[in-house]
């Protein structure tokens, strides 16, 4: 006996749904839809923060993500590190994932540029440090003891890193993280311990479990996701430059493709269960 | 042997754990100093344990590459892109760092090619097929079987079109609705985990400092 068109959906060659998922990223690429994005008040509160300082205020920007998160995370990195150069602020970076390492280095090789910006005078690397939470807990302690050399040169001699002996010293801290360590280290053993504000951007598989955090004002704000990342664009400004933004539009097809394949799975589900039961 | 493998390092555990549970409750400055040794010792530690990694990493598929265990070629592809890395980065670190240079890590700029070049499009390749798997496990499970089951589907569907900047959707309160999903029942839930964890991770410490949970010394003697 033939099979229906609804029991032929129920068991539909994946690859169909694969080739459906590569038309929706592929084609919003190339024709730009400029669906446009709604920024919300999570990520406002960081730009916000970042803008109400005073100038040449110190802000440590954890970078604890590597290329496999990069799509997600990487324009975040760009817009804060943009934010705080345009602001004239003194930038801290540091990683707790070697392999953040190459990514942070172009980032702020780039952000830099934009704005005449001066390694070791304006921004610092820290570089990668293993350990987890004993790296937060000793930058809380003594920030030298953790880090004796920047890239080669005594920590007390960088002029950017002069007054910032612990993380307390710090004025703000944004942890952009794909996983642990990350924002539960800089929250817990970080921000709470030694006191100072901390906003969080993570990928947005993750976004969901700091909303705990989000409520209890342990973070200041939070970017879930590319959508994050492009709200934090559209902040800034970047909506031409950055990537996040443009990559919204394959995003928002791309769901509406999962969705619509859902319904259709669960109306052939229905249809031929009903066909089974008679 | 006995003394060594397990008496000595569940001595070390106990003083150690208690050490640093009553340090918590001490603010004294040289309290905060022994805190601040205790972190060096850990990062210390932790240095050693990528050596280990990396050394675990070497025998596990050298091994297989020996023996032509099935998926040797994925083995050997991995241990080429070791050592090369390695190599680069070993040959690129003797070169005399420049100490005025403009930017980071211009003595490596050969690890950094080959990082943006390699590492970061494979990185972004792996994650990126995760949203075509995503897909079609999304079409197979979400059906509305149950009520629990029916629950969960609308509000994935929901949080999936809250990224979705059309007209209409915010006009029947997607966002609102999206937000409330993730401040009332997500964060509950959440909640929940994170006390959940907080509460096991206080009981498996505990079993660790009074000798208790002993599978971190290792198997057999």
């Amino acid at each position: 006996m033939e099979k229906s068109f609804w029991e032929k959906m129920q068991a539909i060659d994946r690859r169909i749904i694969f080739l459906f998922v590569a038309i929706g990223v592929i084609v919003p690429l190339v024709v730009e839809l400029k669906l446009g994005v709604s920024v919300t008040n999570r990520v406002k509160n960081i730009y916000n923060k970042i803008e109400s300082l005073p100038e040449r205020s110190h802000i440590l920007i954890a970078a604890d993500f590597d290329p496999s998160a990069a799509p997600e995370l990487y324009p975040m990195l760009e817009s804060v590190l943009n934010h705080c150069f345009r602001k004239n602020h003194k930038v801290i970076v540091a990683t707790l994932w070697p392999g953040g390492v190459g990514l942070i280095k172009k980032s702020l090789d780039e952000q830099s540029k934009e704005y005449d910006r001066v390694k070791e005078e304006d921004y610092a690397f820290l570089g990668f440090k293993t350990g987890g939470t004993a790296v937060v807990l000793s930058m809380g302690q003594d920030m030298k003891k953790t880090f004796p050399e920047v890239d080669n040169k005594p920590y007390i001699d960088i002029p950017v890193l002069k007054g910032v002996d612990k993380l307390a010293d710090i004025s703000y801290a944004v942890a952009i993280s794909a996983g642990s360590p990350g924002i539960d280290n800089w929250v817990i053993y970080g921000s709470e311990k030694y006191g100072f504000e901390i906003g969080g951007g993570c990928t947005g598989v993750m976004a969901t479990q700091y909303f705990p955090y989000l409520q209890a004002k342990q973070l200041n704000g939070l970017m879930g996701g590319l959508k994050g990342a492009a709200e934090y664009e559209m902040l800034v400004g970047r909506q031409e430059t950055g990537s996040a933004v443009k990559r919204m539009d394959p995003q928002a097809v791309t769901h509406i493709i999962i969705i619509a394949f859902i319904i259709l799975g669960n109306i052939a589900y229905f249809s031929t269960r009903k066909t089974n039961k008679s | 042997m006995v003394l060594l493998k397990r008496q000595i390092p569940l001595i070390i555990a106990f003083i150690a754990g208690i050490v640093m549970l009553v340090q918590y409750y001490i603010p004294l400055q040289e309290s905060q100093d022994l805190l601040s040794e205790f972190t060096t010792w850990a990062m210390i530690i932790g240095a050693f344990a990528l050596v280990i990694g990396l050394s675990s990493l070497l025998h596990m598929h050298i091994g297989k590459i020996r023996r032509l265990a099935p998926g040797w070629g994925y083995s050997l592809i991995t241990v080429v892109a070791l050592v090369t890395t390695a190599g680069v980065g070993i040959i690129a670190g003797m070169q005399r760092p420049d100490p005025d240079s403009a930017i980071y890590g211009s003595q490596a700029a050969q690890i950094q090619w080959m990082y943006i070049n390699l590492m970061w499009p494979l990185g972004g390749t792996m994650f990126s097929i995760l949203a075509f798997f995503i897909a079609s496990a999304a079409y197979r499970a979400f059906r509305a079987r149950t009520f629990e089951a029916t629950v969960l589907l609308i509000a994935a569907m929901i949080v999936m079109l809250e990224v979705v900047p059309i007209k209409i959707f915010a006009a029947i309160g997607i966002p609102e609705i999206n937000n409330w999903i993730f401040t009332c029942p997500n964060m509950a839930a959440q909640r929940g985990i994170m006390l959940g964890v907080a509460l096991s991770v206080v009981a498996t410490s505990l079993r660790i400092i009074f000798g208790i949970e002993r599978t971190y010394l290792g198997g057999g003697d």
